[in-house]
């Protein structure tokens, strides 16, 4: 990790999705229902840093991933890679960021053109984003992701080869590029076991001989943990913990955060558990209005969560939860029950 | 001891197709007893879904069975006709849970129908008892009576998974099959499912089969379990053992490979190559070329169930177990003290 200036930076990025309405609705001139896929999200991702995101579907984390990389533009927020806004960004600028940060998808099996093969598909690539010298970049590129020789792959269409070749191609066709940053939209949710070991050491392995910077997003905590050096704990469209790795696993701070590590099984001879004490499920995020957006299922519930936390300081992590601070300043009353909470806790 | 529940012997399954037959399955054996929870574990293309076909009779088109036999409280099942398993067998037997549950429920019925439909065809329930019988069953699973009546889309999807689960439960059948019940499902509402299957394993005497990719479901729910690669049983046996020592070289291998969230700094050991085509007979051990013991032996013949424990609840496919163990875990003695091992 280094301590400069962050290679990106997110600040209080939106992306909100219009609810399709009937004619009905617009004749009557309702108003529109809004879908807060993302909602409010900052961070920042620094050289040779490796970010998770975690959350359960549904909770905005691949619509973030799409804003990263400008597939989805922000409702509200900025985004800067390396101190430039991307609304700033003019045809040559995207054009560079767009072989800078490089993304691998979640379905090996339709994420390659089943028409093209291996060499076909890295050329594309390569011509792209103009790069010479391309049977070396391929040959070697495809060595380093372990399909070797790479005689043998080369000229294979993606019928050809398993589950885990495949995704082994699609992360090298990302690498091809020299990107800087690699973003991971659930890499290896899609493979067995055995490979997917295979690809997480892989990129682990890869990311520090290539000083990449890397996002990886999954809803298994296990995986993300293997490969990550900070985590980020989303709930539909918000960041609601983010901690180091292990200090996460071992002492979350955020009742969702914690309910989330206790639900995990784990085969571990010397771990017991308990089943989860959290009932229902997620809410739709339309117009979700203010609060804390997981108070419906929260055992902590408290008058305050009617109103928004915000991410604050505690012990290393940052929490976004009125159980973390106290609300002076705020007017709002409320500190001595807050302080009724933690002193039970 | 009474009955086994299933019981599985030497079941041998073949896919004819086009370039030739496909063993799916290859002389697989194993017993589930009443009120056990059995996990069955292995890569994806290893037969476990098929074996699960296979035990209720729903084996596609061009699946045969060849050889063995499946026997349902004693009774040989496999040469079945759909009608027959029909009227003996599903839902009052053995009933099923697919994988992505939620889809497997009528969206043009309502819930209450649905389960009418069933105790008409399998049972002689009245729609009124039927009914009845359907509330309970949602009161064991967590839901509201006042919602059998309600349409599967007014459901939640863990809703709609439970609904799956009392419908399942509906015809009190002995064994409930589930393929991946909770593959679709997140941690926090996996959780809550394996809740109310432990309320259901508290108040009725059903067994299950649960068929799922992942070891820890079936550490933390199953009493036994065997681990299947490329049609072959490689380990039988009670959950505790197996997982704490495990002895065939694709369970040492599967449980090293397995990341653990409580330790992010475990080293991920990797099962290197893929599984092969079995095409005709299969008579040498699957899983010799991607087993670093391997020896010639190994591409000679097909391994059978080796008793490691003398009460034969322990079993392992391996020609070279006393060499794997030596070199798995050295010179430690008993296989009864292996807890002490556990993880380091």
């Amino acid at each position: 990790m280094s301590s400069d200036r962050p290679i990106l930076e997110v600040e209080n990025l939106k992306r909100y999705f219009d609810q399709s309405t009937s004619i009905v609705d617009t004749l009557l001139r309702r108003d529109r229902e809004q879908i807060q896929a993302v909602d409010d999200v900052s961070f920042t991702l620094h050289e040779n840093e490796s970010v998770g995101v975690i959350g359960e579907s549904g909770c905005g984390k691949t619509t973030l991933l799409e804003t990263l990389i400008g597939l989805q533009s922000p409702t509200d927020g900025s985004i800067r890679y390396r101190g430039r806004d991307l609304s700033e960004f003019d045809r040559s600028e995207w054009k560079s960021y767009r072989s800078d940060v490089q993304i691998i998808f979640q379905d090996p099996f339709n994420t390659l053109n089943p028409k093209m093969t291996v060499r076909e598909a890295m050329e594309e690539q390569l011509g792209i984003h103009d790069m010479g010298n391309q049977e070396e970049r391929i040959r070697d590129i495809l060595r380093e992701v372990e399909l070797n020789p790479p005689e043998k792959y080369l000229d294979r269409v993606p019928d050809q080869l398993s589950g885990g070749e495949l995704q082994r191609v699609a992360i090298a066709r990302a690498l091809i590029v020299e990107p800087k940053i690699l973003l991971a939209d659930e890499p290896v949710s899609m493979l067995d076991v055995s490979t997917q070991a295979s690809v997480l050491t892989m990129l682990s392995e890869l990311r520090e001989k290539r000083d990449l910077s890397l996002i990886y997003i999954s809803h298994d905590l296990s995986t993300v943990s293997n490969v990550c050096d900070l985590i980020n704990v989303m709930y539909l469209g918000r960041i609601v913990e983010r901690s180091e790795t292990r200090s996460l696993l071992e002492d979350p701070k955020h009742p969702y955060s914690q309910a989330l590590i206790q639900a995990i099984p784990s085969h571990s001879l010397d771990h017991d558990r308990e089943r989860t004490k959290i009932e229902g499920s997620p809410r739709d995020p339309i117009n979700i209005g203010e609060g804390c957006r997981f108070r419906d299922r929260c055992p902590e519930e408290m008058d305050v969560c009617e109103k928004t936390p915000r991410l604050v300081e505690s012990d290393g992590h940052e929490v976004a939860c009125h159980l973390y601070y106290d609300h002076e300043g705020n007017g709002s009353g409320t500190d001595e029950a807050v302080q009724e909470v933690r002193g039970e806790a | 001891m009474s009955q086994p529940v299933l019981e599985v012997s030497d079941l041998t399954i073949q896919y004819s197709t086009e370039s030739g037959p496909v063993t799916a399955v290859s002389d697989a054996s194993f017993t589930i007893d009443e009120g056990e929870y059995f996990g069955l574990v292995g890569e994806s293309g290893c037969g476990k879904s098929t074996l699960a076909r296979a035990v209720i009779g729903g084996l596609d088109d061009n699946g045969q069975i060849t050889s063995g036999s499946i026997r349902v409280n004693g009774e040989e099942i496999q040469d079945y006709t759909t009608e027959e398993m029909n009227d003996r067998i599903r839902w009052k037997s053995i009933s099923f849970i697919p994988q992505s549950s939620m889809n497997n429920l009528d969206p043009l019925l309502r819930i209450e129908n649905q389960a009418q439909k069933l105790a008409e065809i399998h049972s002689d329930m009245s729609p009124e008892e039927a009914s009845d019988r359907l509330a309970e069953m949602f009161e064991i699973v967590g839901l509201s009576k006042s919602r059998i009546s309600d349409y599967p889309h007014q459901f939640s999807g863990g809703m709609q998974q439970r609904a799956v689960i009392a419908m399942a439960l509906f015809l009190d059948p002995d064994l409930i099959v589930a393929d991946e019940p909770t593959t679709a499902l997140d941690v926090i509402m996996q959780d809550q499912m394996f809740k109310y299957l432990d309320e259901v394993r508290e108040e009725l005497d059903t067994s299950m089969m649960l068929i799922t990719h992942d070891m820890s479901l079936i550490y933390e729910n199953c009493n036994k379990l065997a681990i299947m690669h490329s049609g072959q049983v490689a380990e039988y046996g009670y959950t505790d053992t197996v997982l704490a020592e495990p002895r065939h070289p694709y369970s040492i291998q599967l449980k090293q490979a397995f990341p653990d969230v409580h330790k992010p700094d475990k080293e991920l050991a990797t099962v290197k190559g893929s599984p092969p085509q079995m095409m005709g007979e299969v008579d040498y051990c699957t899983f010799v070329d991607r087993c670093p013991w391997a020896t010639e032996e190994c591409s000679m013949d097909a391994p059978v169930q080796q008793e490691i424990s003398d009460d034969g609840l322990h079993t392992a496919a391996c020609f070279r177990l006393d060499e794997v163990y030596q070199d798995e875990y050295g010179e430690k003695q008993a296989v009864g003290d292996n807890r002490s091992r556990g993880d380091p």
